[in-house]
């Protein structure tokens, strides 16, 4: 298997806060990759890194082969980025947000609607209520659609379920299996350990470190906190 | 790139549009500032109380305040002695006293008495008064005030209220418009798109210039129609002058959004920064030859001061857009350094 994301001794820092600390880590093309951590771990970080909205102090990452500094511009063009934050239009409605993701990225909603059907559909209903008014999981789950409609070879999800009710997590991350099978790499954060054991291999991070990578074990919860409590 | 360009402007004038507040502003306030200067605030001065005091009363002096009792600006109080004009201003029943020698006939010589009590006032009473009794007499001068004969105080305010509204508009709504992607995160994702992220600036751009494109004609109407600004230089001038002043605006609101991260810091900036030297440096409320040096040499680097030259020479003493090439100069020029400083400037990163 190729490696879609290859990171090696990453570190970042604010000022006196070490976000990041020689991080390294590989992803393989088609993986449903997750970073597990509690706030603060660093997971945004070294998504903005990936993404291109950061540029390291050390270390290298190259994502579907291109460095993350010197080729950001091609980059760009490849990947889906969804914010931790929900950053869409409030005052536009569920369409009119969609089709101005779409348009910058040069595509249109009817080219790529079968991609984005299976999730666009469940909030198509409200699609002329602004996206300020939608419910938490209404809102990502049209973020994840935004993300997504230009066919991205690469999604990074930053806790895409955090305040969000428990049917709808469980719910975006069967969108997330779905995507997966569509040959598309994902890396997801979260906090909640549970949702851990819906990828096909996590990240433990803490502090700015990564502690473990693996398979998700049976009990990650446990396993967490005792790997913590071993640092 | 078209088509993102133009779908950019489409979602901006949508966020316009649903945001009431912004309406106001763009609208409403130009409009309320227009009428507020131009009818309401005013240094005109009218109905100026004028009492005599003739120790003499020939015919001449007589056919003299006749004269001056007939003017449109002067309320004729009455005749009074030398020893109460003092009490009369002092008591406010008048403002200004003229006395009138008591060998008037032969040297036509008159004194006036003005309360200086407000400098602006008083110099424009004074002003009245001479040309009106000059006027009345056989006199060396011969007084032509030019350009703006009734000294209107609202065709001095309109280049000074234009320079404003259109910073208040371009500069200030743009970066604010520009720092609230950057407060809601919306820019974190327009960043990860193959959009070169100063086409979404500028195209952030073009609905502010439309809108404020519109607020020009309003109050160019307004000016001429209402108050009887006579632009006899031609409105093509003052249009080209003007859109060059509203990029330049549109430019600054650029460069703030570069440097500040959030809305309030963008609108205090614009408001300090941008629209005191409007009123300061522009001559609209005072002269600029009257400030210190050090504040004159500031004047020049202001946009506003030369756009409000321009304007006074094309709406009100008439030249064309030949006249006014060196104030255009110098705002093209701050365009494109202004331009070019705040593109090389964008960050197309978080930090």
């Amino acid at each position: 298997m190729n490696n879609a994301i290859e990171i090696c001794g990453l570190s970042k820092s604010y000022g006196s806060v070490n976000a990041l600390r020689e991080v390294s880590l590989t992803v393989g093309e088609g993986e449903l990759f997750g970073l597990i951590g509690p706030d603060g771990a660093g997971k945004t970080t070294l998504f903005r890194i990936l993404a291109t909205l950061l540029v390291a102090d050390s270390g290298t990452a190259t994502v579907c082969g291109y460095d993350v500094v010197t080729d950001y511009k091609r980059l760009r063009q490849l990947v889906g980025y969804m914010p931790g934050r929900f950053s869409l239009y409030q005052d536009l409605s569920v369409e009119e947000n969609l089709s101005f993701y779409a348009s910058i990225f040069g595509v249109t909603l009817e080219e790529n609607y079968d991609l984005v059907a299976p999730i666009y559909r469940q909030i198509e209903p409200f699609r002329t209520r602004r996206a300020g008014m939608l419910s938490g999981g209404m809102k990502q789950k049209l973020a994840l659609c935004c993300a997504l409609i230009h066919k991205p070879q690469i999604l990074y999800l930053d806790e895409p379920t955090t305040g969000v009710d428990v049917v709808s997590r469980a719910e975006l991350w069967d969108m997330l299996s779905m995507l997966r099978e569509q040959g598309i790499t994902i890396v997801a954060s979260t906090p909640y350990m549970d949702e851990g054991s819906r990828c096909v291999r996590i990240a433990l991070m803490s502090e700015g470190r990564i502690l473990e990578v693996c398979q998700p074990p049976d009990n990650l919860e446990e396993y967490f906190i005792e790997r913590m409590r071993g640092v | 790139m078209q088509i993102r360009m133009s779908s950019f402007v489409r979602k901006e004038m949508l966020h316009i549009l649903r945001d009431k507040r912004t309406m106001l502003v763009v609208i409403v306030i130009p409009l309320m500032l227009i009428l507020l200067f131009g009818f309401t605030v005013s240094t005109d001065v009218s109905n100026i109380d004028v009492v005599v005091s003739a120790p003499v009363r020939s015919s001449d002096v007589e056919s003299s305040v006749r004269h001056l009792a007939s003017s449109p600006y002067i309320t004729f109080v009455g005749y009074i002695d030398m020893a109460s004009i003092d009490a009369m201003l002092r008591s406010g029943k008048a403002s200004a006293a003229v006395v009138y020698a008591a060998d008037y006939a032969v040297t036509h010589d008159v004194q006036l008495v003005i309360d200086g009590a407000d400098a602006n006032t008083a110099a424009t009473t004074n002003a009245y008064l001479q040309v009106i009794i000059a006027g009345g007499q056989p006199s060396p001068f011969e007084m032509h005030m030019l350009y703006n004969p009734q000294m209107k105080s609202s065709f001095n305010f309109i280049p000074g209220i234009m320079g404003m509204i259109f910073i208040l508009i371009c500069a200030m709504m743009t970066s604010i418009s520009i720092v609230k992607e950057k407060e809601n995160g919306t820019m974190e994702v327009l960043l990860v798109s193959p959009v070169r992220p100063i086409y979404i600036v500028i195209s952030k751009m073009i609905p502010y210039l439309m809108l404020s494109f519109i607020d020009l004609i309003i109050i160019l109407l307004l000016a001429h129609y209402a108050m009887e600004v006579p632009m006899t230089g031609g409105v093509g001038g003052i249009i080209v002058v003007s859109v060059v002043y509203l990029v330049l605006s549109l430019t600054l609101g650029l460069m703030v959004s570069n440097l500040v991260q959030s809305q309030i810091a963008a609108l205090l900036i614009s408001a300090m920064v941008m629209m005191m030297p409007v009123l300061f440096f522009s001559g609209m409320l005072f002269p600029i030859d009257n400030l210190p040096w050090a504040l004159r040499w500031i004047s020049y680097v202001v946009p506003a001061r030369w756009y409000i030259d321009a304007m006074r020479k094309l709406m009100i003493m008439g030249v064309g857009l030949e006249g006014v090439l060196l104030e255009l100069g110098v705002l093209l020029l701050e365009t494109l350094v202004l331009f070019v400083a705040s593109v090389m400037k964008f960050n197309d990163r978080l930090e």
